[in-house]
């Protein structure tokens, strides 16, 4: 009896030292980075200034692993988007070296870059663990969001693409095929096709509201269109080209079909208006899906398909958008906050990552069996990203990332809005916004 | 004696002293940032002096012009309405018939201690075309108005000062209803006066000096009113609500970073602040000196 006792005591000790073992192996590498900088930065304390965000959820969650594995302090300041824009200028130019990393919306690269307020960190990313995997993460966001003049400024911690969903029962229930819609006229159709069908119907769900909000919706339709705000590489401005005058008419025709009050959609309003059942279709950012399959908020969970974005006359084209880890210029704690962004963007803890609720920016993961059959949109972002980064390749910026932009976006927001609203037709509008944007070049 | 002429000035110096440095300093910089050209975010030693230039650019800029219509539209729609309602309500309250007029008033205040930011998230629900609130009740109605189009938006931000700010003028008027002799009224009861001759000659009269402190409150607010259409509208749909601060704010901030512009229009609203007050100001000791 004592015998057999000992044998399965015995067995049970092995069993629990083989899974540690297991488990230990997996963060081996980890733990001894974490030892390393345990012993030279323990307790330091750093300044993450941050807007609310899903990713920034996702890495308040991984933060107690963090400084018990590193000993390093770390304070969050989350605010509103608009308001963080702001804030990390009004800190840098008072230079209070108060935030250590700041998170950076790609369209502020350019600006930010110029302002040094924002340090490179291509340094740095050559002394990166092997575990970190800068390569793995998605080309269309490396490229396309982090970096500016070929220096990187950024890690991309949270990159999105555009993406058209469906309701699956509503297509069925017209015999109105998904695929039958290639191009932007067939999206046209088919948002005409819907609009009214149902009683409280609409046909497309997309943002209106002046400023990025609508540029973000216009965009969608301007480069598949021949459309652009710049001739490829240069200063000209083609905002104004017949294409791109084309292609804001179309978007304002597609938005006949728009929920009632889109002139004031944020992409809040857009998906909530699609998650009510009151739209068809919804054509916006990749990062929203979460939002659509959440069965607590959303009536039309699990009755959505998603397709990639349609062919215009001058080919495909999808938006990349998304946002940055960055280190302020002002921080006196560089080292210690490349530490966080390493161990908050890698590759060994992206799946914890995404677990927690952050927005994938990793080929891995976007290819991983167990996360596709979970995320049944992956492919589709997949496949977006392809077109994105068509663009990206062919040098042009969805949006360009020049220290110009958040002006130039004002401009085109407030001009494509006076078109939305019919003040003004779309060559008159854009004329205006081409000699706005001439002027601040000069 | 010299020592009683000094006392004053000790006990009044800490406040000046905060005046000087929360207000006066601000105030001063400010009209020195609306004489240069500087960006957010560049050095500041990089700023280059411009006279009175961001002057002339505002004040031909189309909307700069745009937003001080707005600005004017915004400001006498929403006193006047709240003016004609809080009177309305005043009168109410103060009948001596009305029961639970404690609990009536405390009802009232519930607007006023919503942040105004709140309120307008709060109602840019309420005025969703698809799901809010106003729709659904106006459907039975048959009507559906787009409360954010080009024509309507304007009327959203108005309604939404109105119900937050209505009974403010309403309980300054009750107060000052309260406190009005009665003897006048009883010898107007005596001659026979109807309740309109009773309004316009007696009451409203009597009661001018309370009206114009509220109208002189409400205003100066409604002039330089922000938080209400930053959260509602955003200034939109295209240029729909874009009232001076938002022009400040939209022109210094948020992304566009032009500090001198917004400076000289913020100094613009400022002068048109003061000079309104004043008159108001005027017009009010005049009258408490015939009174």
């Amino acid at each position: 009896m004592k015998k057999e006792r000992l044998i399965l005591s015995l067995i049970l000790i092995l069993l629990m030292l083989f899974s540690c073992v297991v488990s230990f192996a997996k963060t081996d590498e980890l733990q001894i980075w974490a030892d390393q900088v345990k012993k030279k930065m323990g307790g330091s304390k750093i300044t993450i200034a941050a807007a609310t965000h899903p990713s920034i959820e996702a890495f308040k969650k991984m933060t107690p692993q963090f400084e018990k594995l590193t000993g390093i302090k770390v304070a969050w300041d989350t605010m509103e988007e608009i308001y963080l824009h702001d804030k990390i200028l009004t800190e840098h130019v008072a230079r209070t070296g108060r935030y250590d990393v700041i998170m950076m919306d790609v369209c502020w690269i350019g600006e930010f870059a110029k302002k040094q307020v924002a340090i490179p960190l291509d340094t740095y990313l050559q002394k990166a663990p092997k575990w970190y995997n800068y390569d793995d993460i998605v080309p269309a966001y490396r490229k396309g969001l982090g970096v500016f003049n070929n220096k990187i400024y950024g890690i991309p911690s949270a990159g999105e693409s555009a993406f058209i969903a469906y309701r699956r029962d509503l297509f069925e229930k017209y015999g109105y095929n998904p695929n039958s819609i290639k191009t932007y006229d067939d999206l046209l159709a088919a948002a005409k096709f819907f609009n009214g069908k149902e009683d409280g119907l609409f046909g497309i769900s997309m943002r209106g509201r002046r400023g990025h909000h609508i540029v973000y919706g216009w965009f969608q339709t301007l480069y598949p269109m021949g459309g652009s705000v710049f001739a490829s590489g240069t200063n000209n401005v083609t905002i104004n080209s017949p294409e791109s005058i084309k292609s804001l008419e179309y978007f304002v025709d597609l938005m006949q079909y728009a929920p009632r009050g889109i002139e004031n959609f944020s992409h809040e309003e857009a998906t909530t208006t699609f998650m009510q059942g009151q739209a068809a279709m919804w054509f916006d950012a990749t990062a929203l899906a979460p939002w659509i399959e959440d069965e607590t908020k959303s009536i039309v969970a699990g009755k959505v398909g998603y397709m990639a974005p349609p062919t215009g006359p001058s080919g495909s084209a999808a938006a990349v958008a998304g946002w940055n880890l960055a280190i302020s210029s002002a921080s006196k704690n560089k080292d210690v906050a490349w530490k966080f962004i390493t161990y908050m963007t890698s590759q060994l803890t992206a799946a914890e990552y995404v677990e927690s609720g952050g927005v994938v920016t990793r080929t891995s993961i976007l290819n991983d069996k167990n996360f596709v059959s979970r995320y049944p949109y992956y492919p589709q972002i997949v496949e977006s990203l392809e077109m994105a980064n068509v663009l990206v390749d062919k040098g042009i910026d969805w949006r360009p990332r020049i220290p110009e932009w958040p002006r130039i976006g004002e401009i085109l927001g407030l001009n494509a809005s006076l078109v939305l609203t019919k003040q003004l037709n779309a060559k008159d509008a854009l004329n205006n916004a081409a000699r706005d944007i001439k002027a601040l070049f000069k | 004696m010299r020592k009683s002429n000094k006392a004053p000035f000790i006990w009044l110096a800490p406040s000046l002293i905060v005046l000087f440095l929360i207000t006066i300093i601000p105030t001063l910089f400010l009209f020195y940032t609306s004489s240069v050209n500087w960006e957010l975010g560049l050095p500041w030693s990089d700023r280059t002096f411009v006279g009175l230039q961001n002057y002339l650019d505002i004040f031909r800029d189309f909307l700069f012009q745009q937003a001080v219509k707005r600005t004017i539209v915004y400001t006498v729609f929403s006193v006047s309405t709240e003016f004609v309602f809080g009177y309305i309500i005043a009168s109410f309250l103060s009948r001596k018939s009305v029961r639970w007029k404690g609990l009536l008033i405390g009802t009232l205040i519930i607007p006023m201690t919503v942040t105004p930011s709140i309120a307008g998230l709060i109602w840019r629900l309420y005025f969703n075309p698809n799901y809010g609130i106003i729709n659904y009740f106006l459907h039975f109605f048959k009507i559906a108005p787009d409360w954010y189009s080009y024509s309507l938006a304007m009327s959203s931000v108005i309604i939404v000062d109105v119900w937050q700010w209505t009974p403010f003028v309403a309980l300054i008027l009750f107060a000052g209803l309260s406190a009005l002799p009665s003897t006048p009224f009883e010898a107007a009861l005596v001659d026979g006066a109807s309740k309109l001759q009773i309004m316009r000659y007696i009451t409203l009269p009597l009661l001018k000096p309370i009206i114009l402190i509220a109208i002189l409150l409400r205003g100066m607010d409604a002039l330089k009113m922000f938080d209400v259409v930053f959260s509602l509208t955003g200034g939109g749909p295209a240029d729909a609500t874009e009232l001076l601060s938002m022009l400040v704010y939209r022109t210094g901030f948020y992304q566009t970073g032009m500090i001198g512009l917004a400076s000289a229009i913020a100094v613009v609203l400022l002068v048109v602040i003061i000079l309104i007050s004043q008159l108001f100001i005027k017009i009010l000791g005049e009258k408490r000196e015939e009174v």
